[in-house]
């Protein structure tokens, strides 16, 4: 962190004039820094003193905190996203079932979040916060019973909240559409190009001289040019901006997928369980109202499999994998491909199931309520993979979030060192 | 020498190691009483309820006590099929994945599992097996019975395994034995057991297996040793690894059937050299 927070101050203090942050701050020079580039002024478009490519959650809350951050009040903050961002900002919930793409939020970022009043901005009802996550393995021995009431860190709420992704984004839009007026959206602009400088005008003897003319310039399908000092790159594992900075990545292809889908439970649930199988975790996590989602580590023509078998079916197979042993559930999944009904895999489930509780009349302590539904058409995968940059920044520009580093869902981690980074960033630039 | 130096002379021989006997058997019961400080208050340790009718539940140490001592005594008196049972018992405990996946992924496994079928012949039904067709499985297995002397006999039930699924196919393993020695044509001389037994390991896994498998030829005189590895072993290994679970066979079904059509069936072949002049004369000790 501190290497990247030098390289930054580092970038803006040398590439532009020592103090000119502090300039932004009392007037506008832009209008004087670009005079002696009056063919740029014309011609280049917007000039902004950041441009956040990609208006996820990450995006999403640095623009919310650049937005309303005191010392950042002259700069001039772009927000781009492909998507329509007033549909997420007016999205009606759903009353019956929760989206499918969560995410965790830990205890301190869900407070920073509501220290600058976004928090309260999503559906709060919607969001489950929990305090207790159960691990177990696939032998049956190793137990984990993790209790965040035994943290002496948390001092007031929960270890961790559960929240629907555009719910999250969402609230973090709405907040800045009431408190951010200063924030330029661009929505339904995809990036075409992103280049240093503008070629058509680089002349000789000019080209060399103005700081501005080497500022990344963002193209839009819209034909906006959008020129500014930092570029900010929150676009997702396919990051437009890393590949411009030409950012070395470190891959690991997992060759597996997350089968993620909400369920209906059995009861009211406020624990978090996961399970680790040969195959890969399988983790439950809690929602409101004995809803639940699911996220399951499995190879691709396991996931095609379950996500063909009905639904009541799909929900007998996860009661079968919080529980049963790997050998079982090959043969559960044989079944399924040989084409058995509904009926003959919940009876297999069933008798197996018996077993297991007639051998270990304990285990249910430690095992999940019964998944009674699934969500209809709530069954979707995504692959994944790691992905890891060499860099967060680079000559005028920064990643936030998938964009820097994408990992395995397992421990639900890879928004909140998002956030972190969004942190990280807002400060360097509100001291810079 | 009179009876008293007699009588001392022997005490003191059986004295030390008397008292280092005692001694080790109750530091190995205070070992075994020892609770941890930090487990909660009522966790079962490492033994759980009675799960089945004959379940003996026991903790880690005390089933490797009773696998050593099963062990020696199954050693010195091999005739006796309790103490093979016991070590089988003891030791198995955690090694049933392969049996367990070879039943439940056969559809015949599955319906052993569920209907859980316990082989025993009553009188009549032994008698009844003399008038089955000639070449048929019951027909040959009673014959071979007939020949070595031995009639059908329960097994010892299953005691020391702590999960109940497990207990019913450990004893399904044992009460198939006798059928083992019919689709396998072995008589009951202990180079013929052995074979079985390393056959037996070979399909199942289990750690008793291996250690009758490994211990058990130690006992043989030298002609019958050699016998055993050149013949017996290899043959074992190999039709052992090559041939279908013999344990997710239903054998009640199975007696009317040709014996060559179950053995074809099982993709089990006959050791050539099984009844030849030489090998009759293996000694035999066991005594079903």
């Amino acid at each position: 962190m501190r290497s990247q927070r030098s390289a930054v101050a580092l970038l803006l203090a040398t590439r532009c004039r020592p103090s000119l942050f502090s300039r932004v701050a009392r007037s506008r020079p832009f209008t004087t820094a670009l005079r002696s580039d009056s063919p740029l002024e014309a011609t280049s478009g917007d000039v902004y003193d950041v441009v956040i490519v990609g208006g996820g959650p990450a995006g999403c809350a640095l623009a919310g905190i650049l937005g309303s951050s005191a010392a950042l009040a002259d700069a001039r903050i772009a927000l781009v996203d492909p998507g329509k961002l007033v549909d997420v900002r007016q999205w009606e919930p759903p009353s019956d079932t929760y989206l499918t793409r969560t995410l965790q939020i830990t205890s301190s970022n869900k407070r920073y979040l509501d220290s600058l009043g976004m928090w309260d901005q999503c559906f709060v009802d919607r969001v489950q916060p929990y305090n207790r996550a159960i691990v177990t393995d696939a032998l049956g021995h190793g137990k984990l019973d993790l209790e965040g009431a035994a943290l002496e860190s948390l001092a007031e709420g929960h270890a961790a909240y559960m929240i629907e992704t555009k719910n999250l984004v969402g609230g973090l839009l709405r907040s800045l559409h009431h408190n951010g007026r200063r924030v330029d959206i661009f929505e339904r602009a995809k990036v075409v190009d992103i280049g240093v400088g503008d070629s058509a005008h680089r002349t000789k003897g000019l080209s060399a001289i103005s700081a501005a003319s080497s500022w990344p310039v963002v193209t839009l399908s819209t034909e906006q040019r959008l020129r500014t000092r930092l570029l900010v790159g929150a676009d997702g594992a396919n990051s437009l901006v890393r590949k411009y900075a030409q950012i070395g990545t470190h891959n690991n292809k997992y060759g597996q997928y997350g089968l993620v889908a909400t369920l209906c439970l059995e009861q009211l649930n406020q624990t978090a369980f996961q399970r680790f199988l040969p195959s890969g975790p399988i983790a439950l996590l809690p929602f409101p109202g004995g809803f639940a989602n699911l996220v399951w580590s499995l190879d691709a023509e396991v996931v095609r499999l379950l996500k063909t078998v009905p639904e009541d079916s799909f929900a007998s197979f996860v009661n079968a994998a919080f529980r049963l042993s790997p050998p079982e559930m090959d043969h559960l999944y044989s079944l399924a491909r040989a084409g058995a009904t509904t009926g003959e895999i919940k009876a297999e489930v069933a008798w197996r199931l018996s077993v297991h509780a007639n051998n270990h009349p304990n285990a249910e302590d430690w095992m999940p309520p019964i998944v009674a539904a699934t969500s209809p058409r709530s069954r979707t995968s995504f692959p994944l993979h790691m992905r890891v940059v060499d860099r967060l920044v680079a000559a005028r520009v920064a990643l936030v979030g998938d964009a820097g580093h994408v990992m395995h869902p397992l421990a639900g981690q890879g928004l909140n060192m998002g956030l972190e980074d969004v942190r990280c960033l807002a400060a360097i630039l509100e001291q810079a | 020498m009179s009876l008293v130096g007699l009588v001392s002379g022997a005490v003191r021989r059986v004295a030390t190691p008397a008292a280092l006997a005692g001694a080790a058997f109750v530091a190995a019961k205070a070992m075994a009483a020892f609770t941890s400080p930090d487990a909660k208050a009522d966790s079962a340790r490492s033994m759980t309820k009675p799960l089945y009718e004959a379940h003996r539940p026991s903790t880690t140490l005390q089933k490797t006590f009773i696998a050593t001592g099963a062990a020696l005594m199954g050693f010195g008196d091999p005739t006796d099929g309790s103490h093979i049972a016991a070590l089988g018992d003891a030791t198995s405990n955690g090694f049933f994945g392969k049996i367990r996946q070879q039943m439940i992924s056969d559809p015949t496994g599955r319906r052993i599992l569920k209907e859980r079928p316990q082989i025993s012949f009553t009188p009549e039904q032994w008698e009844a097996l003399a008038n089955l067709p000639e070449g048929s499985f019951g027909h040959t297995y009673y014959n071979q019975m007939k020949r070595n002397g031995i009639s059908w006999s329960t097994r010892p039930p299953v005691h020391f395994v702590d999960n109940e699924e497990d207990a019913y196919m450990l004893l399904r393993y044992r009460q198939c034995h006798d059928f083992y020695h019919t689709v396998l044509d072995l008589d009951i001389s202990v180079v013929e057991e052995l074979a079985i037994k390393v056959f037996e390991w070979r399909q199942t896994g289990l750690p008793v297996g291996l250690i009758a498998s490994v211990f058990g030829p130690l006992r043989l005189p030298p002609n019958e040793k050699v016998r055993f590895f050149s013949h017996y072993l290899p043959w074992a290994m190999q039709c052992g690894s090559q041939a279908k679970p013999i344990i997710s066979v239903y054998w009640e079904e199975m007696l009317e059937r040709s014996v060559d059509e179950v053995r074809k069936e099982m993709g089990v072949w006959l050791l050539p050299e099984r009844n030849s002049v030489t090998h009759a004369e293996n000694y035999t000790a066991v005594v079903h």
